[in-house]
């Protein structure tokens, strides 16, 4: 036992034994809250943003919006902020997974396993923004519009009704053999998360189309989005929740329009 | 009071395969078949209710079945519960039935661990009824072996592992068996959770005799199993097993609300949607009107059959081994070598010098389909040692019911999962191996041998092959 690990109290030390997927949580967590703070931050100088020297005053908010053709946002700042959306709307609904994971590695791989494995699923949804995000600026597709996420908004309803979907759905529960320890355990980490990485996006690609697209619905849409995906993927027969997530997501987008 | 119906032992029953239970039942099933598969009442109907051939086909009576949960022998009960009312109301309706059948009508069960009840009942072999008739009990999509009065081998059929252990259930938690009846599951049981398994009832004889008797055919696969008629006393067996586990040998259901008071949908004898939960069946004779044939009361303490040993704790278990690469059976002995790290987890943080629990895991089975064949797994079998089927360094069966759905994507009821796991408590066995010295951290070895259905007499055995099974690891497991 680690000097530090000896100074935790056993309560603790117990629940961190029974739930390893603690720090993929945390990374979820800090997600969440790096994007609702810079949501309320005010009006700031582009320079703070890393824009080039020049640029014109905007907004955090508007700053926050991947697709957004405006010079002053740099592609590296786009992909981060998609990033930290994609940490804090997909981690929750594969922490069960993660959990699953660290419980099947050796005691001390615990962690490892498990944030390689994220790693892993992040990747996959990374080279997913990437294009996305390069398709909707070449098109210069606009960001923040109602009009234009109100409709990516139907897209994904009507992905909540297709086959494709419920079967991505299932395939998020697929495990794969995982070697112990050395290069082939961290190997077997990385193959399940590209695996399970592969089936979120599938699940999952058309209701983070908005997210690309949002404005000031942000948080609201990430939020009801979250609930989405969690309910789909932890509940019992969450497949079935996908006939009722389509008209949750109409009645959405008729609240983001109207309201 | 009316004296509740006595489910017979049908091996019991007269020598010839007609007497008038069977013959009864045999006549029912060819109504049942005569059917449309849109009445509930129908045979292909019935079936239906255990798994569809067809993903889209399933609503809240059809693609119902429970396994590796703990509503599996409770849902079965029902299922066999509606069921068997139905062919009574059937038989109640036959001329050629004679009055004492009709009143007395329960379905036989078939224990096939009786001694020389192994082979399948004579009338489920039998081509024809004795009018000449096709015999609506015997299907070809069988093993051939078993069709032919082969026998299954003891260790698929023996319960006394199941009726061992003390636990109903087990929390889902990764390398530990689930207890007596399943894990603590929702509805949604194979895709819940990578860790779950079946309960060690399910796993023997359930799972065993389901692949054997099915060779790759009906009884091998969930949404055909019903199809054969020998499945439903396969099942009565099985929840007489659940019976005498509760009575004889004094293990407790579940208490919680939400297995008690889980409800599922049948349909009655006329066709009307039924509702039940398991906290309806627990008592047959009381709840449901049944009793059966071979249910001997306690004759013993139940410490005396179980010596109560500590429970488990309540931390996790640690991984401590499992092999790298994975293992492909098919159809022959094989061997695989795993080493042991010291526990760093709870174990090693609480002092303890050795673990309360050992765990054997076999994990992440694939097949493209069921290859009709159990294995048995041994741990350490020392090299000269000729007897393969020593049972000293017996740990239990793997077998293959339920592999197709695990990887169906187009359903609910696998989850697209993608395998099969069981998990073994093998503490004694590893307390046994070390006081005997054969147990060396170093070089633990698993040992997978298979398990066939016996040549029937007289006929040599048919050299098949078995397609092909792959485990992607096997792991050990301290707590």
């Amino acid at each position: 036992v680690s000097v530090v690990e000896a100074h935790v109290p056993l309560r603790i030390r117990r629940a961190a034994w029974t739930h390893p997927e603690w720090a993929v949580a945390l990374v979820a967590l800090s997600s969440w809250a790096v994007l609702v703070l810079v949501h309320d931050a005010g009006p700031i100088d582009a320079h703070a943003a890393g824009a080039t020297a020049g640029a014109h005053v905007h907004t955090m908010n508007g700053m926050l919006e991947p697709t957004s053709a405006h010079p002053a946002v740099p592609w590296t700042v786009r992909q981060g902020v998609w990033m930290l959306m994609t940490a804090a709307m997909m981690l929750p609904s594969s922490l069960p997974t993660v959990r699953l994971l660290a419980m099947n590695s050796l005691w001390r791989r615990r962690l490892r396993a498990g944030l390689t494995f994220v790693v892993a699923l992040l990747g996959v949804w990374f080279v997913f923004g990437l294009i996305l995000i390069s398709v909707a600026t070449a098109f210069r597709v606009p960001a923040g519009n109602d009009l234009v996420v109100g409709t990516v908004l139907l897209v994904a309803a009507g992905w909540e009704l297709t086959q494709a979907k419920r079967r991505s759905l299932r395939a998020c529960h697929r495990t794969v053999p995982l070697p112990p320890c050395g290069w082939r355990a961290t190997r077997g980490c990385a193959r399940f998360g590209i695996q399970y990485g592969l089936a979120c996006v599938g699940a999952c690609w058309a209701l983070m189309l908005p997210m690309a697209l949002a404005g000031a619905h942000r948080l609201f849409l990430m939020l009801l989005l979250t609930a989405v995906v969690v309910a789909e993927e932890g509940l019992e027969r969450g497949t079935r929740l996908t006939r009722v997530a389509a008209p949750v997501l109409v009645g959405a987008t008729i609240v983001m329009l109207v309201g | 009071v009316t004296e509740p119906y006595v489910r017979q032992d049908i091996w019991t029953l007269e020598a010839t395969p007609w007497n008038s239970l069977a013959m009864a039942y045999a006549l029912a099933v060819r109504e049942m078949q005569a059917r449309p598969a849109s009445d509930p009442t129908s045979w292909v109907y019935q079936a239906s209710v255990h798994a569809t051939p067809d993903p889209q086909d399933r609503d809240d009576w059809r693609d119902q079945c429970q396994h590796n949960s703990w509503f599996f022998l409770p849902w079965h009960r029902m299922y066999l519960y509606w069921f068997e009312r139905i062919v009574r109301a059937i038989v109640q309706t036959l001329e050629d039935v004679d009055d004492s059948t009709k009143d007395t009508w329960a379905l036989p069960y078939w224990d096939y661990d009786r001694g020389g009840t192994n082979a399948l009942p004579p009338a489920f072999r039998e081509a024809q009824l004795p009018n000449g008739d096709d015999n609506p009990l015997r299907t070809d999509e069988r093993n051939p072996s078993i069709n032919a009065g082969g026998g299954l081998p003891g260790l698929a059929t023996s319960a006394q592992n199941a009726l061992a252990e003390m636990s109903f259930s087990e929390p889902l938690m990764a390398g530990v068996p689930s207890g007596f009846g399943g894990p603590i599951t929702g509805w949604h049981h194979f895709a819940e959770n990578g860790t779950t398994t079946p309960g060690e009832l399910e796993r023997t004889p359930h799972n065993d005799v389901h692949g054997l008797v099915g060779g790759g055919g009906f009884m091998s696969r969930f949404e055909t199993a019903p199809l054969d008629p020998v499945f439903w006393l396969h099942h009565a067996n099985i929840d007489r097993l659940w019976a005498l586990w509760t009575g004889s040998f004094a293990g407790e259901n579940p208490l919680a609300a939400a297995w008690l008071d889980r409800v599922f949908h049948f349909h009655d004898e006329g066709g009307q949607d039924v509702t039940m939960t398991p906290g309806d069946v627990l008592d047959v004779a009381a709840d449901l009107g049944y009793r059966y044939a071979d249910m001997p009361a306690l004759v013993v303490q139940p410490e005396a059959v179980m010596p109560p040993s500590p429970p488990p704790p309540e931390h996790p278990a640690e991984l401590v081994g499992a092999t790298d690469t994975p293992l492909e059976l098919s159809g022959d002995a094989a061997t695989v070598q795993l080493s042991i790290s010291p526990p760093s987890g709870p174990l090693r943080a609480l002092a303890a010098e050795e673990p309360n629990r050992v765990y054997l895991n076999v994990e992440d089975i694939e097949a493209e389909r069921n290859p009709g064949i159990s294995y048995a797994v041994y741990v350490n079998v020392p090299d000269d040692d000729a007897d393969a089927a020593n049972d000293v360094h017996y740990a239990g069966n793997v077998s293959f019911f339920g592999v197709e759905q695990a990887q169906d994507v187009d359903r609910d009821h696998s989850g697209g999962r993608g395998s099969l796991r069981y998990a073994f408590d093998i503490s004694d066995l590893v307390k046994r191996l070390m006081a005997e010295h054969l147990w060396d951290p170093e070089r633990m070895r698993v040992m997978f041998v298979p398990l066939r259905v016996e040549a029937p007499p007289g006929v040599a055995a048919a050299e098949a092959a078995t397609p092909p099974v792959r485990v992607g690891r096997v792991s050990l497991f301290y707590r």
